[in-house]
């Protein structure tokens, strides 16, 4: 029929049968393998998990920060109880000057900032914030 | 019975054989407590994470000792605590001592093979 489209009718284009159309199940087809794969399991379970002792400095490690602290599970994906020993380990390791309590973390890049270390923060939005809020505080 | 590791950093600034006797010393006491030294192992001379006592490096070493009671550990500690030699030093009560060698000395013979290959 040679009418006009409707307004509440958006051109299709080459879709077919529905796909797009809100309510429709969305597959995503195109995101490949590694979008299903992502997740992994606590890393010190299962049969060939590493075995976590205050004494093996280089396992330890990955599980600090830039700065010394001890990394969330969230991040590294160790399992609530796995991740008590692990704490216990590196508190062991840093009583014997194995593992650092603090240490400095300074990129290349950094070097002319502040030397507060802009961490623990939500990145700023900066269109957001109100231009005169330096001038409050001063 | 019960077995822990003892481990323990010898300041720098004396001579090696110090070393030696620090664990001497120690095999003596446990000993004396009817306990075994059932492993030794010498970690050398390592940078410390931070400064102890204004000490930067350090000696260590880790001995396993089996069957000695709290009370002889007691004894070792307070030894150690008055040794002037020995600046920080831990005590660990563990399951069971593993036969093979620990992490850190693993982590030891692996860079020592790597020079190995590059000399």
């Amino acid at each position: 029929m040679a009418m006009a489209p409707t307004p509440d009718r958006k051109p299709r284009g080459r879709r077919q049968d529905g796909e797009g159309r809100p309510g429709a199940k969305y597959t995503p087809k195109l995101l490949g393998k590694a979008y299903f794969q992502r997740r992994r399991g606590c890393p010190f379970s299962g049969p060939k998990a590493p075995k976590i002792d205050y004494k093996d400095v280089r396992l330890l490690s990955k599980y600090l920060s830039d700065y010394g602290k001890i990394l969330p599970r969230h991040i590294t994906g160790v399992c609530a109880e796995k991740q008590r020993e692990l704490a216990q380990a590196i508190k062991r390791a840093r009583m014997l000057a194995l593992l650092p309590y603090t240490s400095k973390f300074e990129p290349a890049h950094a070097s002319e900032r502040s030397s507060r270390p802009p961490r623990d923060r939500e990145p700023r939005d900066v269109r957001s914030e109100p231009r005169n809020q330096d001038a409050q505080s001063e | 019975m019960a077995f822990y590791e003892l481990t323990y950093i010898i300041r720098p600034d004396v001579p090696t054989t110090q070393v030696d006797a620090v664990a001497n010393k120690v095999g003596d006491l446990v000993k004396k407590h009817k306990g075994k030294v059932a492993k030794a192992e010498q970690w050398g001379l390592r940078t410390l994470a931070y400064p102890i006592k204004k000490h930067r490096r350090g000696y260590y070493t880790m001995l396993g000792l089996s069957s000695t009671g709290a009370e002889a550990i007691n004894d070792i500690e307070h030894q150690l605590k008055l040794s002037d030699d020995v600046i920080r030093f831990m005590t660990v009560k563990v399951d069971e001592l593993g036969k093979e060698p620990s992490a850190m000395m693993k982590a030891k013979n692996r860079a020592a093979e790597g020079d190995g290959d590059n000399a």
